[in-house]
This record gives structure tokens, sequence and C-alpha cells, in this order.
């Protein structure tokens, strides 16, 4: 009985939607129905109303529809229904010309959202599968570079334009037995030169043999690292640590944020804490393991608890995945400064997902797709702009260790705008489409 | 576009005045001059002609900007290091400088540099020595004669007045090793000791530096994830090799008499001859392809020493070579458990309690030169451990990172650029998406307003600005953009549609801010970790992003979204 009047408010809802996404001011500009309660305490009183409101929707429409946007908010039934003060704002013209192709774009999204998940999960396929590959060859989840690996790297300034290959096969004659690669830095006017990076030579044979090509080098144009190789091996295996302990209460802050119901986030807290202490000091295979499987029966918990919690940890271990499978393929090497940068992706990639959660979830203006077009229109300026931020970094910087943390930040922020909307948004729309959520 | 009522009301939040209350104290810590003139003292070499005119040497911790800066030597402006070195290189011995500095005016005589080599002849020499006298209970001099061998002296140019300068700071930013050039060595013990052995170890290792020269140092504790203790040492300013190797030693010097231990380094010395006239370069030799030269200085041993060495060639057997008696085991001297040097005792010796006796050692190179500055930088290295004694723990070196100025400076330059040309593609991207011109001041403020706050706090701190710091403002930054873009959304969205009246200013700002704590609890928890992990290598990173993003959350960003309503309100 009841689907009956339900396909009629889906038609009358998709029609204003064509043109949802238009202009973010829209969706995200009519707060106006939040009710007052505290955001967390809210979503349990919420699903008791919905119930009620799937009844009342229809009639509440047509009202609404004769009413001209006279909207009365704070009763939560009422707080479901799209307004129809957005669908007049959505006719603009000046929005329909300025963008008419997006219709198909925003059909294809509200409409087949499942199918385009299939691009996410390629996506996390084929992440996996390069790491796993790096794995088989080199050992390791990543190729790591001298400051990981431990030797010798020389950044040395010269005055003249040289090809760095020509370096290399110098190098690598003089010291047939070594690994030595050269590379060249810097790209503003007259500041550069090349990175000389080795293993198994001596600091100071390195040094003389690039003296004898260059002659008129100066003790203050370059500068040595040495790092011990010992270092570079606890340096990595602490880093997953960190990485570990990084995801985990990154994922306990947004269950904190957009799970439900105290008792489990009191339980959560405290065995987060217990895992974090677990890892933090664990040393032998043993604790680690256990810190793993701890790990993986949490975010089992947060899936059958919280999906759109797991939904948002799920995007940030895509994302770092992602990253560094890229990271992989363009045969860079991960030096400590790499390190930095992914575990930021851990924390800093997450933002649109939030974001979006946000409002998706806390939110009562327009339907579930109005609300997540209207976090893409926000969401995709934050990536944008930060996107900018990094690549010109990422291009104009003459350090190696700036330009190393910025590639990763783009890839990480690049694959955060597909695993956000497609991905996140996706489970999102399937779990709130379970619960009945319009 | 902005009328008076706006401005007005948008002085009117506190938000605002918080703001330029840090803004105000973070340029105060900062104290920017960019034209600072001069050379900044980094250090005073001890001893040298330059400590001898009074010339202080700089607190390690002081702030860069309250650092001494020679303005003038002899009238003669000095304004850049190129400046000082040219100035510096056509000395000439017995001249009297007048440095002209900030704070006083130094009068430092130039002295000769001598070359000593020793003759095959000898001399008697005077020397005073201070003995305690029972009868009359109190300390005299005594004069005493003994037998040295003659030297030589030749000047052979002028002595360094031992000054180390750099460029005077244009504020109180302190540039990470990595942007002012020097060296950070990271040491680990080679086996776990107490804490408190840990900083008998660091001030050791502080000691060593200043003996040697050295003090625009850093030398600290650190700690990783697997609680192992590591040393992490920071010298600002270009310094030499053997600086590294100074580090690592145990210092564990011996004196052995077949294989018997007459004297331990610290302990048992109780003085070491570091002047000229008892510590000098002996004589050069042609050994194999290259040279070596021999080094000698003297040193004071304890009594206790003393009798335990006589007793120990009480009963040796004396054996003749070339006319001289010696005894038939030698001195031999251990640093590290490695043999340094084993010396023939003389006969006159056996069975004397002698408590000043005279050490030596060698250097080698390729040329004569070359031996020379290698022996006397192994004996230099030799007096600072036997007086700061050993070590309780040997050290290895796990990383060691020597920085240049030259390509330091030329980073800095290339990261403002960078700086500026990403700040101005953001507010750009900003400004053409929200169409509107006044959109980009309160972002281009709270961006700058962001980095100055923060770069104040470090100074006030005293944590150092390195490249990796630099990133790590720059992600800070980025995420104020997003924080930013949020607060837009959020609060203007409402004001545009027809109906707006129903959520006050003060829940839209709360929506926003929901959103912007979200981020800022995931991207600090993230950075936790690091702050442990990796011997504190990532330890700036980790720290500079989250006070930077906590500097955003609440200081510029609540004061971004006043500006922000009122502007957007038009």
């Amino acid at each position: 009985m009841g689907d009956e009047s339900f396909k009629d408010v889906d038609e009358l809802i998709e029609e204003s939607e064509e043109s949802a996404g238009e202009s973010e001011e829209s969706i995200s500009g009519s707060p106006t129905q939040k009710a007052s309660e505290s955001p967390i305490t809210k979503n349990n009183s919420n699903q008791q109303n919905r119930n009620q409101s799937n009844h009342n929707q229809p009639n509440h429409r047509k009202e609404q529809l004769v009413a001209q946007g006279k909207l009365v908010k704070t009763t939560p039934e009422k707080t479901i229904t799209p307004n129809i003060p957005q669908k007049k704002k959505h006719e603009h013209p000046v929005h329909h010309e300025a963008h008419p192709k997006h219709h198909f774009l925003i059909g294809l999204f509200e409409k087949h959202y499942k199918p385009l998940m299939l691009i996410s999960m390629l996506l996390l396929i084929f992440s996996i599968g390069v790491i796993g590959y790096t794995y088989v060859k080199t050992g390791d989840i990543v190729d790591k570079g001298v400051t990981l690996k431990g030797g010798i790297t020389l950044t040395v300034q010269l005055s003249e334009k040289v090809n760095p290959d020509d370096i290399q096969t110098y190098f690598r004659e003089q010291f047939p037995k070594a690994d030595i690669s050269v590379r060249a830095f810097g790209r503003t006017e007259g500041f550069g030169g090349i990175i000389v990076e080795s293993s198994g030579v001596e600091e100071t044979q390195l040094i003389s043999t690039l003296k004898t090509r260059f002659p008129n080098l100066k003790d203050t144009d370059y500068s040595t690292q040495i790092d011990g190789p010992s270092l570079g091996a606890s340096f990595f295996s602490q880093t997953l640590k960190a990485v570990f302990i990084a995801f985990l209460f990154m994922s306990l802050v947004v269950f904190l944020y957009f799970g439900e119901g105290l008792k489990w986030k009191w339980i959560m807290t405290i065995v987060s804490l217990v895992i974090g202490f677990v890892m933090f000091y664990a040393h032998s295979i043993i604790t680690y393991s256990i810190a793993i499987i701890l790990l993986i029966i949490m975010m089992v918990q947060y899936y059958r608890i919280s999906v759109p919690s797991f939904a948002i940890i799920l995007c940030a271990f895509s994302d770092v995945l992602f990253s560094l499978a890229i990271f992989n393929l363009s045969g860079m090497k991960l030096n400590i400064g790499g390190v930095a940068a992914f575990l930021m992706l851990v924390g800093y990639s997450i933002d649109t997902d939030i974001l979006m959660s946000v409002r998706v979830l806390k939110r009562r203006e327009g339907t579930v797709f109005d609300r997540i077009m209207g976090s893409m229109k926000t969401g995709m300026m934050m990536s944008i702009s930060a996107l900018i931020a990094v690549l010109s970094a990422y291009f104009l910087s003459s350090s190696d260790i700036i330009r190393e943390i910025m590639f990763i930040l783009a890839v990480g922020l690049f694959a955060d705008i597909i695993f956000t909307w497609i991905q996140n948004a996706g489970i999102l729309r399937m779990h709130l489409d379970k619960k009945g959520w319009k | 576009m902005i009328d008076t009522m706006s401005l007005k009301k948008v002085f009117q939040s506190w938000r605002i005045w918080v703001l330029i209350i840090c803004l105000v104290f973070s340029l105060v810590a900062l104290y920017p001059y960019p034209w600072a003139d001069g050379v900044a003292i980094r250090s005073v070499v001890k001893d040298s002609a330059a400590s001898l005119g009074n010339i202080q040497n700089p607190k390690p911790n002081a702030p860069p900007m309250s650092r001494e800066v020679i303005s003038a030597i002899n009238n003669i402006p000095i304004k850049t290091t190129d400046d000082y070195a040219a100035f510096t290189n056509k000395l000439t011995a017995g001249v009297t400088l007048s440095i002209k500095t900030n704070k006083d005016i130094y009068k430092v005589i130039v002295r000769p540099k001598y070359n000593i080599t020793t003759l095959n002849e000898t001399e008697l020499l005077n020397y005073t020595e201070s003995t305690f006298n029972e009868t009359l209970n109190t300390t005299v001099n005594v004069t005493k004669q003994k037998t040295v061998f003659k030297t030589e002296k030749t000047v052979i140019g002028v002595e360094d007045i031992g000054l180390r300068v750099y460029n005077a700071p244009t504020s109180n930013i302190r540039m990470g090793l990595d942007l002012q050039g020097g060296t950070r060595v990271l040491l680990k013990p080679e086996e776990t000791i107490p804490r408190e052995e840990l900083d008998t170890v660091v001030e050791n290792m502080k000691e060593r530096l200043n003996v040697y020269g050295l003090s625009d140092i850093v030398v600290k504790t650190t700690t990783d994830l697997d609680g192992q203790d590591f040393i992490l040492v920071e010298i600002a300013g270009a310094t030499d090799d053997e600086v590294k190797d100074l580090l690592a030693r145990q210092g564990k010097f011996e004196g052995k008499i077949s294989n018997q231990t007459v004297f331990k380094g610290g302990q048992d010395i109780k003085y070491v001859c570091k002047t000229a006239d008892c510590s000098r370069i002996q004589s050069c030799d042609r050994s194999g392809t290259g040279y070596a030269c021999r080094f000698s200085f003297a040193i004071t041993l304890s009594p206790d020493s003393a009798q335990r060495q006589a007793s120990l060639t009480k009963d040796m057997p004396v054996k003749i070579e070339n006319g001289e008696g010696f005894l038939e085991s030698n001195l031999d001297l251990y640093m590290d458990d490695e043999l340094v040097d084993s010396l023939r005792i003389g006969e006159s010796l056996k069975g004397r309690a002698e408590t000043d006796i005279s050490i030596s050692g060698s250097g080698t190179g390729a040329t004569q030169q070359e031996a020379m500055t290698s022996a006397t930088q192994n004996m230099k290295r030799l007096q600072t451990v036997l007086i700061t004694g050993s070590l309780p723990v040997k050290l290895t070196i796990m990383n060691s990172n020597n920085m240049s100025p030259t390509l330091g400076n030329e980073f800095i330059g290339n990261t403002l650029w960078v700086g500026f040309v990403a700040m101005i593609l953001v507010v750009l991207v900003i400004m053409l998406r929200y169409r509107k011109f006044v959109v980009s001041i309160p972002v281009t403020i709270t961006l700058f307003s962001e980095v100055v706050i923060l770069l104040g706090v470090a100074a006030l701190i005293g944590w150092n600005i390195d490249l990796i710091a630099i990133a790590a403002i720059i992600i800070a930054i980025g995420t104020g953009v997003d924080s930013q873009l949020v607060i837009i959304d959020e609060i203007s969205g409402s004001y545009r549609s027809d109906d707006s009246s129903n959520l006050g200013w003060k829940d839209r700002i709360k929506n926003a801010f929901f959103i912007v704590f979200a981020s800022y609890f995931t991207l600090v928890v993230a950075m936790i970790p690091l702050l442990f992990a990796g011997a504190g290598l990532l330890k700036g990173f980790a720290l500079t992003t989250i006070l930077g993003v906590s500097i955003g959350v609440f200081i510029t960003r609540p004061a971004f979204a006043v500006i922000a309503e009122n502007l957007l309100k038009e």
C-alpha cells in the first residue's frame, strides 16, 4: 500500500534532483530545518521518526507544494521532506545555462551509483595488486630509498648544467660494485645540481671521485647525508607501527563522530586504547599479530554498528593504498619525508568524507542525494584548492624532501576524490536506502 | 563594498581581538628586521685572539635576534660574511683590531701563527709549580727546572682570530640545519643504559664540543617507539669532519705497562696541556709513500697512578740501545682498546713516581702539510677526550648529515617563492569560484596570520624550521583553506536562499565548526604517533602540523568566520 505512494514521491523528488547539484547554496544553504537537538543523540530518535514519516511523507509533500515553501521547522517528521524553495532556486536560469552537460553525469551518478562503485573497487584491487607485486619483487611493500635502506646521499650544487645520466655512468664506472643513482634537482634560474644516492661506497671515496669530475667544487657546495642501515630498518618498521596507531585512532575519532550509542563509544574508546598500547609496546611477531587481529575485529564491529563510520575508514585506507601503489609505479623511492606524507594522508585525506557524512547524516534539508551533491560542491572545491597548493609546491620546489611529500599528497588527494564521491557516497546511500532514508 | 558598519561589527567580536593579539605577540616574538646587515657571532674559539679580547661566546639557545652582531672592524663596514672573510684574509700579525658590535667595541690583537719543531738538543726550562706547604699551611709557588728538548719557532702566517660568524639574522626564526648549514649526527648507545647515565653522556658530549671550540650546539636524547634511546647532536654552521669522530669516541683512554693499567683518562689525569709551549708537532718524516708527523703534549697524572707506575717499573730490567737505557716494556697508550702509541720509558724513570709525563701520537698524509694537519687534528681530539673523560657506553653513528650552507640559502629563497605562488593560486581559485573579490580578503588574512602565528610560536619556544617543517606548514595551510571553504559554504548558503531566518548565525558557525573539528581531530591523532616514531626524526613535522592546525582551529578560523559572515552579508 505504501509502495504506491512512495513511487509518486520519488518521481517528484527526482524531478527536482535533476538540477539539484547545480548550486551548492541551495543545499548546504538551507540548514534551515535542522532541529536543535544535539547531533549525537539525534540519530536514535530519528530512526523512530523516520518510520512514521515514511507514511506521512506524501501528504507533507503535497501540503508543501501548495504552501510554496513556508516551512515550519523543528518537528522531526517535517525535517526529512524536501523543501520547495530550493526547487525554485534551482531553476535559476544562469546556472542552467552555465552547466548544461552536467545533467547526464548527475543522472548517472544519481541512478547508477552502484555500478559506478565498480570503478573504486577495481582501483582498490589494482592497488593491492601493485603493492603485492612490489612485495614479491623487492621483498617489501615499497621500494625504499637511501635514508631508509642505508647509504650516502650527496646533494651537490652546480653552476653548470649537467646531464645526470652522464654523471651516473661516470660514477658507475668508478664504482662498479656499488649501487649509485644520480638525478638532477632545482628548477629555478641559476640554482640546481645533482643528487647522488649510493650504497656500498665510502664517503671519502665518493667525494674525492666527485671532486675529480668537478674540480671547482667547494666544500660548502654539497651536503652529505650518511644513513646507517640499521636505523633505516628500524625506522621503517616503526613507520608501519605509527601508521597502524594513526589509523586506529583516526577510526575511533570517526566513530565517536558518526557512531551511535554511548555504550559502544565507551567500549571502542577503551578497546582502541588497549590495542594502541599493545602495538606501542609490541616487539614480537605474536604481539603484532594480536594487535592486527584485534584491529580487524574492530573494523568488523564498526561495520556492524556504524556503516557510515566504516565507509570513511575504508576511504582513508583506500587513499593510502592507492597512493602507495602509484608511488611504487612512479619508480620513486620512499624516504623519511614520504613516510610523513603517508601518515598525513591517514588524517587529512578524509576531510571531504567527513564533510559529506556530516551533511548527509546530521542535516535534514533536501534528500540524501541533494545533500551529497551539496557536499560535493564544497568538497570538490576543497580538493581542488588543496591540490593546487600541493601541486604548485611539487612543481616549484627544488627540495627533494618537499617534492616527495607533495607528490604523495597529490596522488592521495586525487584518489580521495574518487573514493569519497563514488565509494564512500555509494556505501552511505546503500546503507541509507536500506534504512529507508530519502 | 566594505562599509564602515560591517567593519565595526567585525571589530566587535572578541574572536577578532584574539587573532589580533596573537598576531601582535607573534610579531614581537619574531622581531622581523629585513634590513639587518653585519655578521652575527656564532661562536668564539677558546684561547683565541678574540676570546682574549673579551668577546663572549653566545649562549646556544639565545634567540637569533639577540646575538651580537659585528658592524665594522677598524671602521671598515662589515655587511656580509664575504666582507668579513675578505677583511680577515688580509690581516698581518701584531695589528690591533677594533671590532665594533651592536653591544660594545673590542680590541683584539692579531697573533702570528707559529710552526714549532723540536730540535735534537736539550735545554733547561724554568717552571713554577704550586705545592702545599704543611708548615705554613698555604700553597706556595716553587720555581723548578727541568730538561726539555729545544724547540724552534718559525712564523708561518697569521693565527685565526677565532670568530665563527654568519650573516646577521633578519628575524627570530631559527633555521633548521638543512636551511642554514650544519651537521647533525644521530648516535645510539650500543647497550641500553639507565637514564642518568644517558644524561651523563649528553653532558659529556656538550663538554667535549665546548672544549673543542664549538658552542652553537644542541645535544639531546630521543626515544623511538621501540623504547630505544638515541642521542641527537646538532651543530650549526660549517664544522670539520673530525667532529663526528670525536662524538662517536667512547674515549676510554688507558696507559698500560706490560698489560697492566697505570692510568685511565678522566679520573687519573689532572691536567692536559693545550698551549703551544707544551703541546706541539715534534717531527715529520717520510714514511712509505707519504709523510708521518708526530705530536706530543704534556699531561699531569694523579699521585696514585704515578705510584702505580713506580711499583710496576721498580723491578723491570733495563736494556741499552745506542748508548741510552730504556725499560724493557713500553708504555702503551690505548684509546677505546685500540693501540694509539707505544712509548719507550727512559731508564731514569725506573721506580720513580713521576706525575708529569708526555703523551705522543702521530698523523699521516700524502704531503707533509696533510700529515701535519692530520697530526694536529689527532692531537686536538686526544686532548679533548682526555680532558672530558670517557663515556659510560660505546656509541655508534646511526645517521649523519652534513648540510651545506649555500644549498640551504638557495632552499630558503626557493621555499619563499613556492609558498608565495601557492598562496596566490589558492586565493585566485577561491575568488573565481565565488566570483567575488571580497572573499579573497578574509582568506588572505587568515592564511597569512596562520603562517605568522605559527612562526611566532616556533620562535618563542625555540624550535627549528627546517625543510620538512616547511612542508608541514604548507599542509597546515592547505587544511586551513579546506576549513575556510566549509565555513564560507555553511554560513553563506542560507543567506542566499529565500528562507534563511530559521537558523541563526551562531548555529551556522556551530555547523561549520562541527565539520572543521572532525577534520582537526583526525589529523591530530594521525600525527601523534609520529612524535614518538623513528628517533624523533619526524618530530618536527608532526609538531609543526599539530601546532599549525591547532592555531587554525582555535585562533584564525573563528576570526575568519566573523569576517566572512560580515562580508558575505552584503
